[in-house]
């Protein structure tokens, strides 16, 4: 169901780098430095090996540039710039964090870009697998995993980005929705307050009423409006939206080289979308439509008549074109041939101009008020 | 039209009344229909005009018909030539349009004014997303013509081009602007349309940004061989040498010269060639592109009007071009040489110009709502309606103070 099963059955989160993920408290494990006499010391790791070591540790080895790791079995080349103190408190979890942070970079998708909730949550579930492949696996499944990932970095890094924007984009709206709301709830509590301070006053008019009915002897009316305003209260607190944890569900087969992603919404066909994603058609579309397409229009037609034109310097030199009157005149010959009754009805029934421009139009026209008396009487 | 019930005589109308219920109006009726032609009185909406169709016959009652559907509104400009209102559609008056009105004019006191005609003629023919539409015709009292068209509230090319302070645009914006302006006069040309005004403020600004050719005053079908065309046409700032040496016989090519100024205008943000007279017209086209002689374009001494000064520019080379308009990059000069080429044979024509590798190179052209767009354009689609076709705006040329509108900067 969740987990694909490791390869050796372990199921142990086991740091491959070191054989303890915690992060030192007293002793530096590299200089042997102890906290009691050094009491500003700070343990840092770099994310290349996760091995912790005490900031003076880092000056004195990485100052002078690139050096190996201290720790005996590790081969990694650190920089001093890559070092910096760790957020958890155990090592593990600092560097799944990390990983999980980078994948998550890399495959950014949201609902929306699926067709199906189910293959939604089947690239959850591959991405899961994937992550946790580079997190707890084996080598073999580290080096395919890192592969994979590094593939959807570099093919991707377009669509990446994207996604990245839309979230940004996303996250600006939720901010603006949430500071409106925060000022909606202000201006609610404020009239709570007032609403509580009439409330105070009237029960405290209540009171005396109270005590006026009584001295009447007609009793009742202060329960009835406490009731009121404890209902008022238990309403609003009603009032909260829950958040929905997308769950996991089965996962769906993969195949070897990337990850395969597979139920992609697509994309849908608003303008500016599809202006961008073809090439500019200079004709915009209309190109072919106005080519004639029931004759052949031929370079040259022998015509004694026309001959002169060509050849007459009032007509030769300032660009007299016989070609167009040819056009021409095969376009009148054969116009009747192309005429289809229903085409030539829907294009009767054009409406004002390009349909956009004139909902532009439409939507702007607070400017200049118009008259609606008939000026034609 | 054999049988019009629409010409009710006083003296016809007790008898009228009687047979009612007798078996000779359903006759009539029965005829009526029989032929095809529809009772008007049927096809009248309401009372007011099923009392005034009375006295008309069925050409007016269309006439009728179609000004009832249009509701004028508040004029927008008024020019020697036409006025220009806003209006909306009766049915729906969330759907705007211009109604231009055109003025009778002192010289064509009988019949239509030539411009309105080549107008209505062309435009009714020509639907295009960058051609202005016309919805539809009608005249109001004393025969005035009005003509229904597209209402477009985004000013004229001309405005964005010279309000340097507040409008700035780049080498995508020019691509697009120009994109649909050549797909416009290609549609003309291939439907055999000269359109022979073309300058930044007959290319008007949709809502949505889309540039519409408009002012079809001075357009004309292509001609036949043989027949005569006027060379006074075109701006004279936009008119091609051929028109300025009096050529009347002439192709779609006069167009394409003033596509390419146009496209020149957008880059340097003032007109390119500026001459105050067709002389100096000539003199500055020599200075800019280069002089018309017998090499560059064989035969050009003949024309009627040749006349060219002493001293011989060379054509402008590919360097020159490339200094002013680099902008555009290599591609785009290229297609402007190639407009402004002195002989019209030579000239690119609109087709081959859509063809050119310039649409394809970077940057693609900027999609139409992300154009730049001037708001309060309402007064200026009244002035560009109005003009008359051919002439330069008088006022901006020199420079008097133009009339205070508060209106518009609203």
């Amino acid at each position: 169901m969740s987990r694909k099963p490791v390869t050796g059955g372990s199921t142990v989160v086991k740091l491959t780098t070191g054989p303890t993920t915690a992060l030192p408290s007293d002793i530096c494990p590299v200089c042997k430095r102890v906290r009691y006499l050094n009491t500003d010391m700070e343990f840092l790791i770099n994310p290349e090996c996760y091995h912790p070591m005490c900031s003076n540790c880092v000056n004195n080895i990485f100052k002078s540039g690139p050096a190996q790791c201290p720790y005996a079995t590790c081969t990694k080349t650190l920089r001093q710039r890559g070092f910096r103190s760790a957020f958890f408190g155990d090592l593990a979890v600092e560097r799944e964090v990390d990983i999980r942070r980078r994948v998550a970079a890399a495959y950014n998708m949201v609902e929306d870009d699926f067709e199906t909730l189910r293959d939604y949550n089947n690239y959850l579930q591959d991405v899961e697998d994937l992550t946790f492949d580079l997190i707890s696996g084996g080598d073999d499944e580290r080096q395919a995993a890192e592969q994979k990932l590094l593939h959807r970095e570099q093919e991707f890094r377009e669509e990446i980005e994207r996604n990245k924007r839309r979230g940004r984009e996303a996250e600006l709206s939720r901010q603006k929705r949430d500071a409106a709301e925060a000022e909606a709830a202000r201006q609610r509590r404020l009239e709570e307050q007032r609403e509580e301070a009439l409330a105070r006053a009237e029960e405290a008019t209540i009171n005396a009423e109270v005590m006026e009915a009584l001295a009447r002897g007609e009793p009742g009316s202060a329960a009835e409006i406490q009731a009121r305003i404890v209902a008022q209260k238990r309403a609003r607190v009603a009032a909260i939206s829950g958040t929905h944890f997308p769950s996991l569900l089965d996962a769906g087969a993969r195949n070897s080289n990337t990850l395969s992603i597979r139920g992609l919404k697509t994309k849908k066909i608003s303008d500016e979308e599809e202006d961008l994603s073809k090439p500019y058609d200079p004709f915009a579309g209309l190109g072919p439509a106005l080519e004639p397409s029931r004759y052949e229009l031929h370079d040259t037609y022998p015509n004694s008549w026309l001959e002169p034109a060509g050849t007459n310097d009032d007509h030769r030199v300032p660009g007299y074109s016989i070609s167009e009157y040819v056009a021409r005149a095969m376009f009148d010959a054969f116009a009747g041939l192309g005429v289809s009754i229903a085409d030539e009805k829907k294009d009767a029934a054009r409406g004002p101009g390009t349909v956009a421009a004139a909902e532009a139009a439409a939507t702007n026209r607070v400017s200049g008020r118009v008259n609606v008396d008939d000026v034609f009487g | 039209m054999a049988v019009s019930p629409l010409i009710l005589h006083p003296a016809g109308a007790l008898q009228n009344a009687r047979s009612v219920s007798s078996p000779l109006k359903n006759a009539a009726s029965a005829q009526t229909s029989s032929n095809g032609t529809p009772l008007a009185t049927q096809v009248v909406p309401n009372v007011a005009a099923a009392v005034q169709s009375t006295s008309l016959d069925l050409a007016e009652q269309l006439n009728e018909d179609e000004k009832r559907k249009y509701v004028k509104g508040k004029k927008l400009g008024e020019g020697t030539y036409a006025n220009v209102y806003l209006g909306f559609l009766r049915s729906d008056p969330s759907q705007l349009v211009a109604i231009k009105k055109i003025k009778i004019q002192k010289e064509y006191t009988e019949g239509m004014a030539p411009d309105a005609v080549r107008e209505i003629k062309h435009l009714q023919e020509l639907s295009h997303p960058n051609i202005i539409t016309l919805h539809s015709v009608f005249s109001s009292k004393d025969q005035n013509l009005n003509l229904v068209l597209e209402y477009l509230p985004l000013g004229d090319l001309e405005m964005l081009i010279h309000d340097t302070e507040h409008i700035r645009y780049g080498a995508a914006d020019i691509k697009a602007w120009m994109g649909m302006l050549t797909r416009a006069i290609w549609f003309c040309h291939q439907n055999f349309v000269l359109h022979r005004d073309i300058k930044p403020n007959n290319l008007l600004i949709a809502a949505d940004g889309e540039v519409k050719l408009a002012d079809f005053g001075l357009a004309r079908s292509f001609s036949d061989p043989y027949r005569l065309m006027t060379s006074n046409v075109i701006t004279r700032w936009y008119r091609p040498p051929e028109l300025l040496f009096g050529a009347q016989h002439y192709s779609g090519a006069v167009d394409v010269w003033s596509v390419g100024l146009v496209l020149a205008e957008l880059v340097i943000r003032t007109p390119y060639i500026a001459g105050n007279s067709e002389i100096h017209q000539i003199q500055l086209i020599c200075q800019a592109v280069g002089t018309p002689t017998e090499e560059n374009w064989p035969g050009v001494t003949k024309l009627p009007d040749y006349t060219v000064d002493k001293e011989v520019v060379p054509l402008r080379g590919r360097d020159h071009y490339m200094a002013l308009f680099g902008t555009l990059g290599a591609e785009g000069v290229d297609l402007l040489m190639k407009t402004l080429s002195l002989d019209p044979k030579k000239r690119i024509i609109a087709r081959d110009m859509l063809k050119h590798d310039w649409w394809h190179k970077d940057p693609r052209p900027t999609r139409k709502q992300d154009l730049p767009k001037k708001s309060g354009g309402q007064a200026k689609v009244g002035d560009d309606l109005k003009r008359r076709p051919g002439v330069v705006d008088e006022e901006k040329g020199n420079k008097v103070a133009r009339k205070l509108d508060f209106g518009a900067t609203k």
